[in-house]
């Protein structure tokens, strides 16, 4: 409960007792015709005429009123304090004012008699009591009646439940209103074109620093905080769409109070009033600074991974061109050495040259293997509706000289179509079948099985067979490049073969593996989405 | 036109910078069976100079043909190729390029420049001394060439 009298309140109050004074002949007559010439008969009416007017009077308020003599004591009411207080009429007469006051005491009334010293009404907001013990908010215009020489205090009690839940339901939204303006790192503005005033939210104090008693956030203030650069550029677009009527949008730097500037993202919808020209502009400036700067990064490894990629292709040239070229003049001369030379020296010549021949034809193979190991995401053509039937028996074809020479048996399972590269899709199969009949002890006829089945969205194909196979422990190291398990002696290769297959499997967006055991076979499987994946 | 027919050396100009590929070339020539000689230029402005004649090469003979690399210092082998097939006086002598490029752009572009043949030098040796003697043979035994230009239209 408190006591409260704004200057506006009192200002209202006294024009309203102003009014009242020099209100008509009428009213200003009832007054002293209702003065009770019998003090402790009461105020209530008895028939006669100026009580009848006192009372039609009493009746008529719309606010519930209590007359109470100077200690509080109820002396009067009318019908609505009956019915907002829920008592009956004679039950009223036992009590005090405060006791339908909540939580008063008679400092209340001191206090009231108080403020009426110097003016004629008080207010005062206060919750009552009605008879069955339940409350409601209520605004109390207290002022002083000169019924008697004691005087008297007349009561207008306002039940304001309604304002109060209309008041809490404001603030609530205020309060929701300002957290979801900190929440999206925004100060909302309302901008009134007209008048030139900007209502901000306390956004801008949150987001940028300014508080809103420091500074008079007109449009003028708002433009020369925005960096220089963009100030004209955010001017004539904001110029050109309130002219539009249209919705203005704009990235732009505005400035803090503490004299940095953070990228925003400022978001402007234009009001117009119903007679037509523009007259408000309501929106939002963000601060988008961490998403600019989440931008810039992204942008800048992005520019590295395609400079990287560009070093990588430019690594590929030089690998092919520029190392080639010294390791081909000495190929070339050391070939020619053993050409025009050979038993010319003496063993141990012949034998030191093939070494030399050898090793650099060694190197070569290694680079040339580099090269088309790095050309596989770079130089790959765009994926299409790829008949892997035509690409197996291709692949067939190619191996036809080893497979005859080892006698190999292959089985194939129907191949589907799918979307990919079929240079590379021919490489992959190329390698696993070479890889099947080649690594086979001495004197087994290699038995290879290529399979292809498809689970929900994935094509899984397998090339089996019944070769060496492949210490478990081993399974990952042997897609890495150059990585071998054997001795050249025992088998040829680099060991880029599989580390390619491995690169055009994920370049299809599938995945590569291999079962095995030591002398049981292998089986390698590779997946690719039934659907496809967009050539990268 | 075949050797039988000119009964002197073939006239060969290489056209390549570098020394080691020079030497090369010269070898696997030595095992050919075709009588040669060959004149040398390092760039391309050399050899235009010896195909014009100029300066210190005035007595130049004139080559029977031509195998040019493709990257050189100075005026590059695109460049003097298009020069020769844009000379009347140049343009009937065979070109092959001889180069270790295998990028298509350049086979394009070359033949669009009109060059005879495009040889990409192999990385083995016995390839390459089989691909000289291949071109050799071609050139100077099965296809039939133009006749010699006449001393007056030789400008001699």
């Amino acid at each position: 409960m408190r006591i409260d009298l704004t200057p506006e309140k009192a200002e209202e109050m006294e024009k309203m007792a102003e009014a009242q004074r020099t209100a008509s002949p009428t009213k200003r007559i009832h007054t002293p015709r209702v003065l009770p010439r019998t003090p402790g008969m009461g105020l209530h009416g008895r028939g006669d005429e100026p009580d009848s007017l006192y009372q039609e009077l009493l009746q008529s308020i719309y606010d519930a009123v209590l007359v109470t003599d100077m200690r509080g004591k109820i002396l009067d009411e009318n019908v609505r304090a009956l019915q907002f207080l829920l008592y009956k009429k004679p039950e009223l007469a036992h009590l005090n004012v405060l006791n339908v006051i909540s939580g008063s005491s008679s400092a209340l009334i001191a206090q009231i008699r108080e403020n009426l010293r110097g003016q004629r009404f008080t207010l005062i907001q206060a919750h009552c009591v009605r008879k069955n013990g339940t409350t409601f908010p209520a605004e109390i215009a207290v002022n002083r009646l000169h019924l008697t020489p004691e005087g008297e205090l007349c009561w207008f009690i306002r039940d304001i439940t309604e304002r109060e839940r209309a008041r809490k339901e404001i603030q609530k939204a205020n309060e929701r209103f300002r957290l979801a303006s900190r929440a999206v790192n925004s100060a909302i503005y309302d901008w009134d074109i007209e008048k030139n005033s900007m209502i901000w939210t306390d956004g801008l104090t949150e987001v940028f620093g300014y508080d809103l008693d420091e500074v008079d956030p007109t449009f003028e203030w708002r433009i020369s905080h925005i960096h220089p650069e963009d100030r004209q550029r955010v001017l004539d677009q904001i110029s050109d769409d309130i002219r539009a009527g249209q919705d203005f949008v704009a990235e732009y730097r505005f400035r803090t109070r503490d004299d940095r500037y953070l990228d925003v993202w400022d978001r402007g919808r234009v009001v117009q009033s119903s007679r037509g020209p523009t007259v408000r502009m309501v929106g939002s400036i963000t601060d988008i600074t961490e998403r600019k700067r989440a931008e810039r990064e992204l942008r800048e490894t992005t520019d590295e991974l395609a400079r990287s990629n560009a070093d990588l292709q430019q690594f590929a040239y030089v690998a092919s061109h520029d190392l080639q070229e010294p390791l081909r003049m000495v190929a070339s001369f050391v070939q020619l050495l053993e050409r025009r030379f050979r038993g010319a020296i003496d063993k141990e010549a012949d034998e030191w040259i093939e070494y030399v021949v050898d090793g650099v034809k060694r190197m070569q193979q290694l680079i040339s293997d580099l090269l088309q190991y790095s050309r596989v995401g770079t130089r790959g053509k765009a994926f299409q509706q790829i008949d892997l039937q035509k690409v197996l028996d291709r692949v067939l074809a190619n191996l036809k000289a080893t497979i005859q020479e080892s006698e190999a048996k292959i089985t194939c399972d129907p191949m589907p179509t799918v979307l990919g590269d079929d240079v590379q899709l021919c490489q992959l199969l190329q390698n696993l079948i070479g890889n099947a009949v080649k690594f086979q002890p001495e004197g087994v006829t290699p038995e290879v099985r290529i399979g292809a089945e498809r689970h929900e969205n994935t094509w899984t194909f397998s090339v089996r067979d019944n070769g060496i196979g492949i210490d478990p422990q081993y399974v990952e190291r042997i897609f890495v490049i150059f990585q071998r398990l054997h001795s050249r002696n025992e088998y040829e290769g680099t060991g880029i073969g599989l580390a390619i297959c491995k690169k055009i499997a994920e370049r299809h967006g599938g995945t590569i593996w291999v079962e095995s055991e030591v002398g049981k076979g292998a089986t390698f499987f590779f997946t690719i989405p039934a659907k496809g994946k967009q050539s990268s | 036109m075949t050797t039988e027919d000119i009964g002197r050396p073939v006239e060969i100009l290489l056209v390549e910078d570098n020394p080691g590929d020079v030497r090369l070339t010269k070898e696997a020539l030595k095992e050919s069976k075709v009588l040669n000689n060959l004149v040398v230029a390092e760039d391309g402005e050399e050899a235009i100079k010896v195909l014009r004649r100029e300066g210190e090469y005035a007595d130049a003979a004139r080559p029977d043909i031509i195998f040019l690399d493709l990257n050189l210092p100075r005026k590059d082998g695109r460049e003097v190729l298009a020069e020769i097939k844009q000379d009347a006086e140049l343009r009937r002598i065979p070109v092959v390029i001889l180069t270790t490029s295998k990028a298509e752009e350049d086979i394009l572009r070359t033949y669009d420049l009109h060059a005879n043949c495009y040889i990409t030098k192999p990385i083995d040796m016995e390839q390459f001394i089989k691909v000289v003697k291949a071109t050799e043979n071609f050139w100077f035994t099965i296809v039939k060439l133009p006749p010699a230009l006449t001393a007056a239209e030789d400008g001699a």
